[in-house]
Formats: C-alpha cells, structure tokens, sequence
C-alpha cells in the first residue's frame, strides 16, 4: 500500500503516535460534535489547507475522488425519510419513501462535509506516515505485539494481494469469463469463479509465511529489541497539546453555543 | 555438524512415511547438494533439519533423532535454533515480511532480543559479506527476484547460523537471479567456511559448486556421493537425468584425471583438447548439415503486431513496450527470450487482448484484435499462465478442462470427447476425478494447458511451463508441448530456460528494454554469444563448449555436439591414416 | 498399546502465540480485502448497496478455520480496505465489531471442517445467520450513532437490504464454499481444531 510519500512537511517529521492520535482521533472528534454546515465547511477550508501543506502528489489527489463519490452515495440515505423542512418532492413506494426537501438536502450536505473533513484528516496521516511508523504509532497506544505485526504483514503483503487478484482476473478471461456482462446469475458464477482460485492461492501461501516467520524468531518468550524506535519529540508535544486544546475548546464552544 | 540418527517421519493422516528410517552425517564446512525428483522427500530432509518438521508442521510424526551442533532438534522450538540452523526458503517474495531491506535484516535478531549495538555490528558485517549495502533501505518490493533471495540469505546470516539450509531458493528465478544466488552461497561456503545443504533440480548450475551430493527418491536416500562420481552409479542414471557437460563427456567417453566426470564447461573443454592432444584444431568448422529444420515462415501470418506501443500508465515517460513488429506464422514454435522486465510478459498479454496498445494495432488473422469478443478471442489465442493454481475453479480435473467448454455453451457429448482428447494427449487422463490442487507441480501445469488446449485455440502461449519441475519431469513437459506444435498448433513459449529453447524451439525472439533485439533462427540467435550476454542471457553448456572450441556455428543438442565431434575425429583420423600412408 | 503399535513421536506442544496465529490473521485479512476489492468489478449496486456483497460469504468461513484468529484477520481486512478509500476506521468502531462477530459467531459455535449430514448443514446455516443479523445489527448502530444517519431509515432501508445483500447471500453461498473447500482444508492441515487455536 503506498500512500505515504517521503517530503520535508513538519507532519512528515511527527511521531506516529502523535498523528495517530491527532488526525486518527483528537481532530476526528470535532465534526461528530459539529451541528451547523458553515462551521463544518470552516473546518473542511481548515483540512484543505493542512492537505495542501503536505503537498500530495498528483496520483494522490485522485484518492479523493472515491471518497466524494461514496459521500454522496452515501449521503443520498437520507431522501429516504422525513427530515422537515420544505419538502420539493415525495414519492410513495409502500413500505418505503422518497423525499427532496429541504431537511433532507441540510442534512446529506452535513453529511458529505463531515465524511470529507475525515477523509482528509486521515490522508494527511496515511501521506505523511510510513507503514513503518503507522506500526510503532499503534505500538504505543498499547497494541499487543502479535496484533501489530499481523498488520505490518498485512501491509507489507497488500499490493502482492492486489497484483495476484489481477493475476487471476486475467487467467479467467484467457479461459473466456467476462466480468462485465451477462445477467445477475451469470455474473454471479463468473465472480465466484474468481474468488476460488484467490481462495486457494492465498491459503497456499499460508505455510511459506508460517514457516518464514517461525525461521525468523516469531514465537520466541524473550523480551524483544526494538531497534528503530522514535521518541516522541518536542514538535509532537507542541502537536498534541494544540490539538487537544483546539478540541476541549470546541466541545465546550459546542456545548454552550451548539455551533 | 548434522547427525541423523535412526530418523524417519511422516504425516499422522499419511501411510507412507515422508522419509524411511536413515543415518546421516554432514561434517563442518561441507556444501551438499541435496536433489532428487519432486515429491521424493528433499524439503522434508531440510525441515527436519531446521526443526519445522515436527514442531511446526501440524500433524507431522518422527521417530530417531536429528542433531544439529550438539542440539537436539526434536526437543527444540523452530525458533530458539534459528541461531544454529539459518534457512532460506523457495518463495522469494512470501519468506521477506519487512517493508523494507534493513528492518528484514535486523526483524529475526529484533525476536532474539539482541542488543542494538549488536545488531549494528551484525548489519555492518552482513552487508559487506553479502553486498548488499546499496540496497539497505530499498522496499522489497522494488527488489528482482535475484536479490531478494540474496536479501533473505543475508537475513539468514545476521542470526550467525552454523548451518545454512536453501530449499530450491533458485526455483523461481531468471538466469540472472539464479547465478546472483549461485555466486553469494559458493563465496559463504568457501570464504566463510560456513557448512550449506542446498536443494535444487538445476544439475548442470549447482554440480560443480557441491562438495557432496545427497540423492533423495521416495523418502530414501538413492545416492551419497562426489559430484564428479555421482553418475558412476546406475541407480542414479536411472534417476536424474544427466546434466549437460556429463552427458556429453559420458557420450565422447571423456573423464577427469582423477577418474570422475568433468563438472564444467571449462574442465571438460580441457579434456577434450587434450584428448585432442596434436590434432587438428577444429575452429572454423562448419556443420551445416546438422541444422535442424527452420520454422514454417511459409505459412499464413496468425498474429501480426505493428508498431505497437504500449505503457502501463498515462502518465508514465518511458514505454513498457516501444515501436513492436512481429509476425507470428501459422504452425510456427518461438520462443520469446530475455531478462525478467524486458516485456515478455507484456508483450503476451498485449496479444491475448489482457492489454490494449497505447498505439498500433494487434491483428488476429489480419482482423483487428480488439474486434474479437473474449469468448471468441479464445478460441485463436490461448494463454497457459505460470501459477496454474490462478485459474482452477473447479474440485476435479474433470470438470476444470471442461469448464472453459461451459462457458462457450457447448453440448454435453462435444464437451466429453474434447475432455477425455485433450487429458489423452496430455497424459493427465488417470487423474480425471482427482482434485487440481492436490496434484504435482507438473501435473497442475498439464491440467492448466488441457483446459485452455481443450478450447482449440490456434495459438497456445506458454509462460515458464518447465519453471520449477525437476530435469525429468521438465523433458516430459516439453515432449507434450512439441506434440502440441506437431498436431498443427502455433506455439509461443515466454522461458528463461536456455537449455529449453535450444533443445526443443526453432525460431527465438530476444526482448530487451521493451524491444525485439533479435528474431531469427534459434541456432543464429545463440551464434551472438557476447551480445546475449549483454542482455543477461546465459548460454547452454553445449553452446559454450562449442564456442570454447573455436566452432562457428555452435551445436545445440548434445546430440548435435557428438555427431559433430564423431565427424570431426572421423576426418581427423582418415587424415591421419593418410599421412602415415 | 498404542504406544507399541505407533512408536512415532509428536513434536512439542505450543502454548503461547505462534506464526500461526499471526498468519492465520494475515490470510484472512488478505482475502477478505481481497474480496472487497474484487466487489468492484461487481458493479450491481441497489441504492448504495452493493446487490451482493462477497465478503460476507467468507466472514464465517474464517471464523470458523481459524477461529479467534480468523475473526481477529476481518477486522484487520475491513481496517486495510477502508484505509484505500480514506476511511477513518476510528469513526467505524462498531463496524469494526461486526466483522469479527460475523466470524466470531459462527466460529465459536460450529467447530467442523466438514459438512457430514443434514443437522450439520442446518447448524452451520444458523450460526452463519446468527453471525451475520448480528454483525448487521452492529453496523446500523454505527450508522445510527457515528454517522448519525436516522434511525427508521437505518433499520428500514439499510439494515434490511443487508439481511439481503449479506445474510441471505452468506446463508446460501458460505455453506457451498464450505463444503467445496473442506477437502483442501482437511488435507492440508491448515483448519485450526479448537477455536483458540
């Protein structure tokens, strides 16, 4: 998986405890506790702005166009109730309903905002943060060790994941399967034909990993080194404060005024 | 160093045992060669060396005992002797688990709870030992297979292991990569006197690098022997076949000074000269005669590439494939050559229609590829990849051949008589009810070309079909294939098998860089011997030994290389009776 | 007895975490990403959900081959695909949940490697049932709680084309997977006897 990207950004150079803890979670607070669509545009100007400090690559920006799309997929729940306001359309199915009004359009609004403001809070921790320092961020947040190594293997073997699921796509239309055609049976037994071969080609590899990882010392009682094993600096002090500060002051701004 | 004594294993739910009771020893310092054919017990030898076998392999019995430098590898965890036996395994991409290339060499010693001031220490010495500084902060990912095994020895070696154990850490690789593993095991074994149990197929690569090799078939040990003495033994001939540089000093009846077979180019190269002894010398020689038949150029084009492009991303500067034209004849058998990267691989796809050119065009029977529907497309070009174990779906041999006959809704009847024809030819009709995934390496493969052969396509294209198989099965392999290509059907052959390609193919393309170098003749092809080593191409044995005899046109066979050598010393000879006249 | 008619020994037995287990979580987290992956090329959407989701088909498999391990490797997946698309798993905790009871349930409560009879096929489609009205359930929460989606739209639209999209289709096709697996498993030893492993 590679969505991080070496650069000179001060978030680059932060712990990945702290922007885990940050982006992962003290920032990704606020907009649960945000009611108004003009402080969660604010606070999405805010993101675009730290994205921008970042300065993701140009394959990286696409990222975001999955993510709006699901947002608004998402968000289009909510024409399936009542949620006041003026209504513009409404439409009957029997046990369901379909509604355009203004409630509705506030609230899938509300909605996009906040899915997008986390999007990109967290692409500016997976851009900045290598798989390597994702691991020991989760480390420090008390993760067992055999948690934290599955899903360092987890990452490590991702794209070999992705390339071998390509793999067998193409070994299926060699033998005359299109995915993309036929009605929803045919579809059915071709994508099933598919997810055999993924099945058996994974399970397979289930021993060479087993036995690689035992060769290795996984599995032995003594205490472990940890031999790259960042502390937390005074940048990620200064981080941590400011954000939990910025949060505290806005659950209590959002509990006195509800902004 | 090793002891086996009185060992055996096998599985609980298994009725033969995996290894019949033995008694071995392996002293300090020894390089074995441990082969046999597949399936006959190599990989259990060496887990029962590094402990996996019967403490990490569920189900596994064993009686007897294993010693590996004093400990008792029975009564130890897998993972407390890692600092004892170092083990390197065949999958090179699966046995690396670290994102990158230093945290994989520092991970194992990391679970050992080493000082990192030691590890520090290790890192610095692993790294001049195995060369492989420059690559210390490169992902694996980004690795050619080559030095990725070299990673995973290195990582091996920052354990300081007494032992090193390789199980086929060259099955998967390109010449290149097998020569690099090659290269780093001999200089460890021989500047650092470490004590190596290598298994391997490749006879002719690993011979003359063993100290002893160890011959195991059926869960016994066939044969314990110096290399140079291996063959002596019938059981063995009847076992392996012979590799090249032996079977041609067996056929000229050539033997070393010390009464064993010459191992290598080189030293049989030096027999035979001074065999040879005043004679005539034999450069220049030409043996035209013996040119095998060319391929059928005069048939209709079948696929036909022109200018075609292609990159994998839009954005991407360089070309994955630059300007290809290529013509492939109906009934032709090519073989597509060069390094890994080159753009075989590409190339293939692009003509299976997996790919679409960035530009040019593709045509099948002079039609435009891209106009053919993929049913329909199959039935003109039909690709057999690598790993069969990518395209089983179905739970017998059966119904896998004819699953691709499902799909093109033919009758019941048509379907059968296709299955049974195809699995026929291909030697797999034993095995109609048996599950895909429970057959051999060579076996899968053959089920993965009968279900493609099965849907009659014109042109089979093969990628690596003798990757992997031991000498014998890879022959056998090969013999299918030419029948294919006898029964009328175009072949294309994706190889890093030098040996392969001289033996069995007539025409070879030579891709680099994206480019066809080359596309001739294979016997033309193997006469540019300096400038296939500047792609990285690696000669037959054969071939080299013609080019160290000062031959011009090289032989491809050993059996080309006899009867030429028969000629030769036949003129040599009437012409020495005619100077004695 | 046994002892002289089977003179072969067992290895050592293992009682802390292995690689096992680790891989055991790893594979299952691979094929589950794996699948959600391929979904896209199933582009048979009702609404905003998908018509057929696979993933749940292997959720009570590797529950139920790997127990804990298994379970523990759907979250793992569920983590990995999210983090593609850039969502935050903190902001899904109780769908998160749900993908290890989907395994979890029917993991701890059918431990086979094969179906042998009739009571058996009806057992594994109950506790694949089990599983998956209660991973639903646990996702409908999560929209209801974190993504503050109503709640009569939830339960009417969402969580019922999910007994759909997910419990009818893992009820029908992970009892065919099962089986068509179980040879592969039972041979190569790789099914996990006891749920802990």
């Amino acid at each position: 998986m590679q969505l991080y990207y070496p650069s000179n950004s001060i978030i680059h150079y932060m712990h990945g405890f702290s922007k885990i803890l940050i982006f992962g979670i003290l920032l990704t607070l606020i907009p649960l506790f945000m009611e108004q669509p003009i402080s969660l545009l604010l606070l999405l100007f805010l993101c675009a702005a730290l994205f921008s400090y970042i300065r993701p690559p140009k394959t990286h920006l696409l990222l975001l166009i999955p993510v709006g799309l699901l947002a608004v997929m998402m968000s289009t729940t909510y024409f399936f109730a009542d949620m006041g306001g003026q209504v513009y359309l409404h439409m009957d199915f029997g046990y369901w309903m379909f509604q355009i009004s203004s409630g509705n359009i506030l609230f899938a609004v509300t909605f996009i905002l906040r899915m997008m403001i986390w999007s990109l809070l967290f692409f500016i921790l997976l851009f900045t943060t290598s798989p390597e320092d994702l691991v020991i961020g989760l480390k420090r947040f008390g993760l067992p060790e055999f948690l934290t190594l599955a899903v360092s293997l987890a990452l490590r073997y991702w794209s070999l994941m992705i390339f071998d699921v390509k793999t067998v796509m193409d070994a299926q239309y060699c033998r005359g399967v299109d995915f993309r055609s036929g009605g929803l049976l045919t579809r059915t037994k071709r994508f099933a034909s598919l997810l055999i071969p993924v099945l058996f080609v994974f399970l397979k590899r289930f021993r060479t990993t087993s036995f690689a990882l035992t060769l290795k010392g996984v599995g032995r009682k003594n205490k472990r080194t940890y031999y790259y094993n960042p502390r937390l600096s005074a940048i990620d002090s200064w981080a941590i404060s400011s954000a939990a500060l910025l949060t505290a002051a806005w659950l209590t701004l959002q509990w006195l005024y509800k902004l | 160093m090793i002891r086996f004594d009185n060992y055996s294993c096998r599985y609980e739910s298994g009725k033969e045992p995996l290894l019949h009771t033995l008694n071995l020893q392996i002293n300090p310092g020894e390089f074995v060669f441990v082969t046999g054919p597949s399936g006959g017990g190599k990989s259990t030898l060496c887990f029962s060396i590094n402990g996996l076998i019967p403490n990490e392999m569920e189900g596994s019995l064993y009686e007897g005992s294993v010693t590996v430098d004093g400990i008792n590898v029975q009564q130890t965890f897998p993972y407390d002797l890692v600092s004892v036996v170092g083990t390197v395994l065949q999958d090179p991409e699966w046995q690396l688990v670290r994102g990158t290339v230093k945290e994989e060499l520092t991970f194992a010693l990391e679970n050992m709870g080493v000082p990192v001031e030691e590890i520090d220490r290790r890192l610095a010495q692993v790294a001049e030992q195995v060369q492989i500084k420059p690559l210390l902060l490169r992902s694996s990912l980004e690795l050619s297979g080559g030095q990725k095994q070299r990673v995973a020895i290195a990582a091996c070696l920052m354990m300081q292991p007494k032992v090193i154990v390789l199980d086929e850490p060259t099955a998967e690789l390109d010449p290149m990569g097998k020569e690099m593993v090659m290269e780093t095991i001999c200089e460890l074994h021989r500047e650092w006197g470490y004590t190596v149990v290598f298994v391997d197929h490749n006879l002719d690569v690993t011979l003359p690098h063993a100290s002893r090799v160890i011959v195991v078939a059926n869960g016994r040990i066939i044969a314990d022997a110096p290399p140079s003495r291996l063959f002596d033994q019938q059981a063995v001939r009847k076992l392996l076949p012979m590799p090249q540089v032996v079977h041609l000093s067996r056929q000229l009846g050539v033997r070393s000074p010390d009464g064993g077979d010459p191992l290598t180019v080189a030293e049989l190269e030096e027999e035979l000269a001074r065999r040879l002894g005043t004679r005539a010398p034999l450069a220049g020689t030409n043996n035209e005669q013996l040119i095998r038949d060319e391929p059928a150029r005069s048939g209709k084009p079948i696929i036909e590439l022109k200018q075609v492009r292609f990159k994998y991303k839009k954005h991407d500067t360089d070309l994955t494939i630059k300007p290809v034209d290529l013509r492939i004849m109906q009934g032709e058998f090519t073989a597509i050559i060069g390094h890994n990267g080159a753009g075989k691989s590409t190339l293939c796809k692009l003509i299976t229609g997996l790919l679409k050119p960035s530009s040019g065009e593709v045509l099948i029977h002079g039609k435009q590829a891209n106009s053919y529907q993929a049913e329909q497309r199959v039935r003109h070009v039909g690709f057999v990849f690598q790993n069969p174990d990518f395209q089983f779906v179905r739970r017998t041999v059966y119904d896998e051949v004819a699953y691709g006959l499902h799909i093109q809704r033919l009758k019941a009847e048509e379907i059968d008589v296709r299955v049974r024809q195809v699995t026929k030819l291909l030697n797999i009709d034993n095995y109609l009810n048996e599950h895909p995934h429970f057959l051999s390496r060579g076996e899968r493969r053959r089920v993965a070309i009968a279900s493609i052969l099965a849907l009659e396509p014109e042109v089979i294209i093969l990628d690596e079909p003798t990757t992997g198989l031991d000498s014998l099965r890879c022959q056998e392999m090969m013999s299918y294939i030419r029948k294919l290509w006898q029964k009328g059907h175009t072949i294309i052959l994706l190889t890093h098998d030098m040996r392969v390609v001289a033996d069995y193919v007539p025409r070879t393309i030579v891709m680099s860089g994206g480019q066809i170098q080359w596309d001739a003749p294979t016997r033309d092809i193997f006469a540019k011997k300096e400038e296939l080593h500047r792609h990285q191409i690696t000669l037959p044995p054969v071939v080299e030994l013609s080019y160290a005899l000062g031959w011009s046109v090289p032989s491809l066979t050993s059996e080309e290389f006899i009867a030429h050598m028969d000629r030769e010393e036949g003129v040599i000879e009437t012409a020495a009776e005619g100077v004695l006249r | 007895m046994s002892q002289l008619s089977n003179p072969m020994q067992r290895g050592l037995s293992q009682k802390n975490i292995s690689a096992r287990h680790i891989v055991a979580i790893v594979i299952s987290a691979l094929i589950y990403g794996a699948t959600i992956y391929i979904s896209r090329y199933f582009p048979i959407k009702i609404g905003t959900v998908q018509a057929i989701y696979p993933a749940a088909v292997f959720a009570p498999l590797f529950g139920i081959w790997f127990g804990l391990w298994g379970s523990a490797g759907l979250v793992v997946g569920n983590v990995l695909s999210m983090l593609v698309v850039g969502m935050n798993p903190a902001v899904y905790p109780l769908a998160l949940l749900a993908q290890f009871a989907m395994g979890f349930i029917p993991g701890v409560m059918f431990r086979k490697v094969k179906l042998e009879s009739v009571k058996d096929r009806v057992h594994f489609i109950v506790v694949v049932i089990l599983g998956m009205v209660a991973g639903t359930a646990l996702v409908a929460l999560n929209l209801i709680l974190f993504q503050k989606v109503p709640a009569n739209v939830v339960w009417s639209t969402v969580w019922a084309w999910m007994q759909v999209s997910n419990t009818l289709t893992a009820a029908i096709l992970s009892p065919l997977l099962f089986s068509w697996m179980s040879d592969y498993m039972n041979k190569s030893g790789l099914f996990f006897k006891r749920f802990w492993g």
